[in-house]
This record gives structure tokens, sequence and C-alpha cells, in this order.
């Protein structure tokens, strides 16, 4: 549906302005400017290494930027940090969480840090285990999860709160079909009802399905931002994607990879 | 096979070295400490050559029994502390086709090239040094030496993997860790009893010639075994017993063979066997949402009590937070029980001076209720990258100072309490009771206050959830040892007035002095607590790279 493009460029949800971020002499993001539309589903994409992780730590108000400014809801996110860490539900890749919790324990916990009640907390996270299919491993410790069990939990900690903005650190990694397609329906509902989720990930094909919007980072300089058929233009993401970022080296013959 | 595994452990260990400068210094300062060691002990063991004439049957029971616990502790040290070294560990051959056999002789070998390894090969064909005038003993001391250290190297690897697939359920390696640390904290408590055991023994009974036939009989029975074998060879020389000395090589070849053959089979068993871990339900009831019941106010004091609860579960759960706990309790009950049998030792004529009784006893309670504040001060590290959450809900630094200081008050308080009216009573204080419930307390509400502002100060790195407690960490020393003396150094002197005036107390003044103290130190808790908390929200997303770091730091 390239419809859709464009539909809120005039009230953008998050905007990045020149954002720039060294750790010692490596620069991870290179001068950024970004918008990203409210009500969008925004993919941010890129290899591995390009600044994504960085990128969102920075948004989300874990790492502070070293020049530049983001807003969110035209709040500046590191001037007023309790302000919009309450608007945002974050899902961070590769950080742990307090896993000798029971899932429903965690989800609890982080409620309850949120300055939520006893009730809602209690109505909301059965409501959460029951959608992502973690009724049954409510009890269980989050250390005995498996790894899509473990995004799950980390999800449904996210949204808890009912937030307005949503930033997800590759939330389909490791994750299985069948609850990919329950999560992509979750955040498809949310999107829908006004909310904005901005989600990183390597897997092009997943951006495509499920993504409105996209922006291809690389090296920590941004490379093409816009509606996903605007970045696709003729072929598909993935392709277009590996012209940007420059692409793979071309194989030499490897004859003896023959085996018959 | 065997060269290739050797050179691949050689080059993993020294890519490690180089990943980080601090690695290699820790590395360096540790050898140069096993190299010092290993010099003392080689000197030590040449001096006795001197006076081995005439003591053959001693010094080679010794030998045995040393070399014996040699090869017990690389069995089980690994098993409850650091696991063994997984550098070769055979789970990264699954993808291999090779079997265990071809495997096992290069793995037990590729353990000399670490710096345990090393330093038990030296100090086994050290144990040779004792017999430097009789070249003949010596060289059969050398012989037994080597094969005493392979002994190790072969039951290390055999006890490690044929119960490393117990031993990766997370419940058995936690409830592992923790017995580990219950022996260490016991063994260290041994040496003292054993000399009072000793003394006492050998004043009413025959004295020093039946320890001296004690330890030649559990040698003897020692050389048939395993663990005693390969020591006994040099024992059996330098008593010219040459077919007892054969007999016992050959049960240490046939052992060492045995050993080979077992470890091959059982590693080929680990190599078809995917490590599975161990999964368990947990908690009946919501306990983090039952913890809000007793609040009396919502709002504020909810993520309080929230953090109160969870933290109360890992105190109760988690191996590295539980671990505390005894050495906590070690450190008192070591004063303690010196400062009460202290009147019991024989000291000849002159009585054992009474202020030297209360001393040791005041110094104990003193140290364990400052330790008891102190063991705050790792708690955000124990999170580890799990304190992100705290991070992103934006709650305030103090409601997370509070809480962790909340939960650690369920057992800290009990203890102290316990302590401060259990040893005066044992040695006829009972009326210095308030004053002393008022030092003690003054001083943990100063450990707390301090550690809650240098927590948030100083990050170090502490074992990751699931490590054993005991696991050293890289650059754990430096910044440990500075935020420890740090934080002591100001919780004792914060604390050390109302310690001072607590000795010297009596009569209607001891209660002044519980009263004071309970002020003065909740006065210091209460600015801990507020100050660390302003300090943690304003260096939180530096607290948080920290924690990436160390981390990411074992992650290969």
């Amino acid at each position: 549906m390239p419809e859709v493009i464009n539909q809120a460029d005039a009230a953008p949800s998050v905007v990045i302005r020149g954002l720039t971020k060294f750790f010692g002499q490596l620069c991870a993001v290179n001068n950024l400017f970004m918008d990203i539309p409210r009500g969008s589903m925004f993919g941010f994409v890129g290899p591995n290494g390009a600044g994504k992780t960085t990128t969102l730590s920075m948004m989300t108000g874990l790492l502070p930027p070293n020049a530049g400014t983001i807003s969110v809801t035209g709040i500046d996110v590191w001037t007023n940090l309790a302000l919009v860490k309450a608007k945002m539900g974050i899902l961070p890749d590769r950080l742990r969480l307090f896993d000798r919790l029971s899932g429903q324990e965690l989800l609890t916990y982080t409620g309850l840090l949120r300055g939520m009640d006893r009730t809602t907390v209690a109505e909301r996270s059965r409501d959460l285990l029951e959608a992502l299919g973690l009724a049954d491993d409510a009890r269980k410790a989050v250390a005995d999860y498996s790894a899509g069990m473990t995004k799950k939990i980390g999800l449904a900690c996210a949204v808890i709160h009912a937030p307005d903005l949503l930033v997800l650190d590759e939330p389909f990694e490791a994750i299985d079909p069948v609850s990919a397609r329950v999560i992509a329906d979750i955040l498809g509902g949310f999107v829908a009802g006004g909310g904005t989720v901005i989600l990183s990930s390597h897997v092009m094909d997943t951006v495509q399905r499920l993504c409105d919007h996209v922006a291809v980072i690389a090296r920590g300089q941004l490379l093409a931002i816009g509606s996903v058929a605007e970045v696709a233009g003729e072929t598909d993401l993935e392709s277009r994607f590996i012209e940007l970022v420059g692409g793979a080296p071309t194989l030499g013959e490897l004859s003896w990879l023959r085996p018959s | 096979m065997v060269a290739t595994l050797l050179s691949l452990k050689w080059r993993l260990t020294i890519a490690d070295l180089k990943r980080s400068v601090a690695r290699l210094v820790i590395f360096i300062i540790l050898g140069v400490y096993a190299l010092g060691v290993v010099v003392m002990a080689l000197v030590g063991l040449a001096v006795t050559s001197m006076v081995v004439e005439g003591n053959e049957s001693i010094t080679g029971a010794i030998t045995i029994i040393v070399g014996a616990t040699l090869v017990l502790g690389w069995m089980i040290l690994p098993l409850l502390f650091f696991g063994t070294d997984q550098t070769l560990d055979p789970a990264r051959f699954v993808q291999f086709p090779l079997t265990g056999r071809q495997l096992a002789p290069g793995l037990v070998l590729s353990g000399i090239l670490g710096l345990p390894g090393m330093v038990t090969a030296i100090l086994s064909l050290g144990m040779a040094l004792p017999w430097l005038r009789t070249p003949w003993v010596l060289l059969v001391g050398l012989v037994g030496g080597g094969l005493g250290f392979l002994m190790t190297q072969v039951f290390c690897r055999l006890a490690s993997t044929a119960l490393s697939g117990t031993l990766s359920s997370r419940k058995v390696k936690d409830l592992t860790a923790l017995i580990g640390l219950v022996v260490i904290l016991v063994l260290s408590m041994a040496g003292y009893a054993v000399s009072m055991v000793v003394g006492i023994l050998s004043e009413s009974t025959g004295g020093f010639s039946s320890v001296v036939s004690g330890t030649e009989r559990l040698a003897a029975g020692l050389a048939w075994t395993p663990l005693g074998a390969p020591w006994a060879l040099v024992a059996d020389a330098a008593q010219g017993r040459w077919l007892v000395a054969l007999g016992h090589l050959g049960l240490t070849v046939v052992y060492l063979l045995v050993g080979l053959w077992l470890y091959s089979a059982v590693l080929s068993k680990a190599l078809v066997t995917p490590v599975r871990d161990g999964s368990s339900t947990i908690a009946k009831h919501d306990s983090i949402a039952r913890a809000g019941g007793w609040t009396w106010a919502q709002g504020n004091l909810l993520p309080v009590a929230a953090i109160t609860a969870r933290c109360l579960r890992y105190w109760r759960r988690d191996p590295r937070y539980l671990g505390q706990i005894p050495a906590v309790i070690l450190v008192f009950a070591l004063f303690s029980v010196m400062g009460v049998t202290m009147p019991l030792l024989p000291t000849g004529d002159t009585p054992m001076p009474g202020f030297l009784v209360t001393g040791l006893l005041g110094f104990g309670l003193g140290l364990t209720a400052l330790m008891t504040g102190y063991v705050l001060s790792a708690d955000i590290a124990s999170d580890a990258t799990a304190w992100w959450i705290h991070l992103a809900t934006g709650i305030k630094g103090w409601q997370d100072r509070l809480g962790r200081v909340l939960a650690q008050a369920v057992w800290a308080v009990p203890l102290l309490l316990v302590a401060g009216i259990v040893v005066p009573s044992i040695v006829g204080g009972t009326a210095r009771i308030p004053a002393i419930l008022g030092a003690i307390f003054a001083l943990y509400l100063c450990g707390i206050g301090v550690a809650s502002i240098f927590s948030a100060l100083i990050i170090y790195p502490v074992p990751l959830p699931g490590e054993s407690p005991m696991r050293m960490k890289t650059g754990m020393m430096g910044s440990q040892m500075l935020s420890q003396l740090g934080s002591m150094t100001a919780g004792g002197l914060l604390g050390a007035p109302i310690g001072i005036w607590a000795i010297f107390a009596s009569g209607v003044q001891t209660w002044l002095v519980l009263i004071v103290g309970l002020i003065w130190g909740g006065a210091v808790a209460v600015t801990g607590i507020i100050q660390g908390g302003r300090l943690m929200e304003s260096r939180a997303p530096t607290i948080l790279q920290t924690l990436i770091k160390n981390d990411s730091r074992e992650r290969s």
C-alpha cells in the first residue's frame, strides 16, 4: 500500500537533530538528522555495528549524546528525562533482565517501578501473559526461559504502562514464526490506535512486511529515509539495502565447493 | 591431536591476554605472585634436605599427604568454585568428527599451559627436592612428581566432565556454589580449631609422638589410593623399600590409564549429549505483588516496596547475595569464638589480660556491623545490565537506594540484634547491652549511608548472574579494594565516636548511647540514601555503560 506515505509528516513523534556519539576515537553516530512520523511503524535498519543500538539508546535516555538533540512528542529527551521515560516503552537488545524473578513477577516489578497501582498491574500482566502465550510459564524463573520467551516477556515489560512510543531493539530476533505473528499483531494494533513503534532489525523481509517507514544507517550515517516504498524504489528492500550499504564482495569461484 | 590442542590452548590464552591491558597487568601480577610462592616453596623444600636424614619416614609421609591433597584439590576446588578452565570446553568440539579418545590426552595436558597447572607442575617436581643429597631418590622423586602432576590433571578433568551434566542445571550450580562457600569458610576457621585441639591433646595425651605416628598411618593408607600412589614412590625409595616402590609405580600407571580411559569414555558421552539447562518452577505466589500489601501509601513508596521485594528474592535465591551472609557471620564468629575461648588457652603463669578479650569481642562486633552495612555496595554491580529497567522506568535514586537497604535490613537487623545481646551475655557484660547495641547500630547505619553513596560512585566487576560467587573477575581487585577501603574507613570514622562512648559508658548512660547512636546513625543513613540517590540519578547512564562493559567483557 504505497498510499500510506507521509500521512503524518506534520506531527513527527521523534525529531533528531545533529545527533553525534563518540566512543573514544570511534564515531558511532555521526551528525544524524531524522524525523519519525507519529503513528508510524518505523523500521531502523543497518548492518552490524552501524550505530542502531547507540542511536536507540540515546533516544531512550540510556546513553547521553556528545552533540545534537532528540525530542519526543515535542519534549527534549535529555532535559526532561523523567517525563519522556514515562511516555516511552523500551526493549533493549543484549541487556539482562532480573531473571531470578518469574515472568509474572518481572512484569509486576516493572509496572510497580512505573508507579502504577497494583490492581492495574495485575490486570494488565494477566492480559499480556495471555496474549503473548506465556500464561503457562508465568511462574517460571525468567532465567529458565528460552531466548524467544525472554524477548516476549521483555516486550510485555515495555508495554505494561501503555506508552505512546515503543522503541524496540531487534524485537524479532530468536522469535519463532508463531510468536512473531502474535507480536506483529500486537504492534499493528498499537500503531492503529495512534501509537508509534520504532524497531531495529537486520532482516529486511520483516521490515518490508511490517513497517510503513524505514531509515537505513551504516557506519553511523543516515543513508536513506522515507516510506518503505520510497526507499525500496523499483526493487525490494533487501536489494536496495545491499546497494546502499555497499554490497557483498563478489564471490571468487569456490570450485571445490561442489559436492557432486 | 595433542600438539594441535596444546597450540590451540596457547593461542587462546595469548589472545585473551591481548584483549585488554588490565587483563594482562592482572595476569602479570598473579604470575609474579605465583612465581614468588613457587620460589619460596622450592627454597623451603631444598632446605629440608639438610635435616631429612634420620627423618625419612615422616618426610615421606608428609610428601604423600601433601600430594594427595593436591590431587584432591584439583578434583574438588574447580567444581565448587572456579569451574574448570573453559578455554578448551569439550562442548566446543561437538561439531568436529572427533572421539573422546582422540581428545582426552590433549585436553589433559593442556592444563599445564595455565597458571595453576604450571605452578602445580613445578611444585610436584619440587617435592623431590628434600632428597637432594641422594641422587637416586631424587630421580625417583622427580618421576613420582611428574606422575603425580598427571594424576592431578586426569582426575580434575574426569571429575568435572563426569559431573558437568548435573552441574549445568542452574539450581545444582547455585547449590554447589553455596556449599563451596560454606566449606571454605569452615576451613578458614579450621586452622584455629586444629591448633587448639592439637594444643589441648598434646598436653593431655601422649604428646607430639602420637601426632607423628598418626600422620604416618594416614600416609601409608593413602599410598595405595590414586591420590597418594605417585607420591609414595619417593617415600619408599628413601627408606630403601625398592620393591614396594615398584608396586606403587605399577599402581600409579594403572590408576592413570584407568583414569584416562574413564575420562575418554565420559568425554565421548559428553560430546553427544547436549547440555541441558535444568528448568524449575518457582514461586507459588507472586511475592513481588504481595509485597505491595504492607505499604501504607501508594505512589512513591510502591516502587520502593517492589525493589525491596525483588532484592529479598535475590537475597534468598542468588548465591552471590546469599554467600555474603555467611561471610559476615564468619567474621563475627571468628572474633567471638577467639574472644570467648581465649581465657581457656593454657598461658602458663601469666593470666590472660581482660582488656584483650573485651577488645577482641568489641572489635569483632564493630567490624561485623560495619561489614553488614558495607555489603550493600555491590548491589548495583550484582544487578548487572538488568539494572537498565531502573533507569528506563525513571525511578528516583533514593527509591533505588532505600529499597535495597530495607531488603538487606530484613536479615541484618535480627543478626546484629542477636549478636549484640548474646556476646555480652556470655562474657558477663549484660549491663552494657544497650550501649553495645547503640554502637553496633550506629556503625551499621553509618555503613549503610556510606555504601549508598559509594555504590553509586564505584561500580566494580562482580560475578555475573548465574556465575559462581567465588569467581574472581578481571579488574575486580583494584576498584573493589578502593571501594571497600574507602567506605569501611568512612563508615568506621563516622561511627567511631559512638563506639568509643559505648566503651566508657555505664549505668543510665548506656541507654543514652543507644538513643544517640540510633539518631546519629539514622541521620547518616538518610543523608547517604538521599545524596547517593542524587549521585545515582546524575551518573545513571555512566553506570549503565560500566555495567555493559563488565558484562560483555566475559562474553566471547
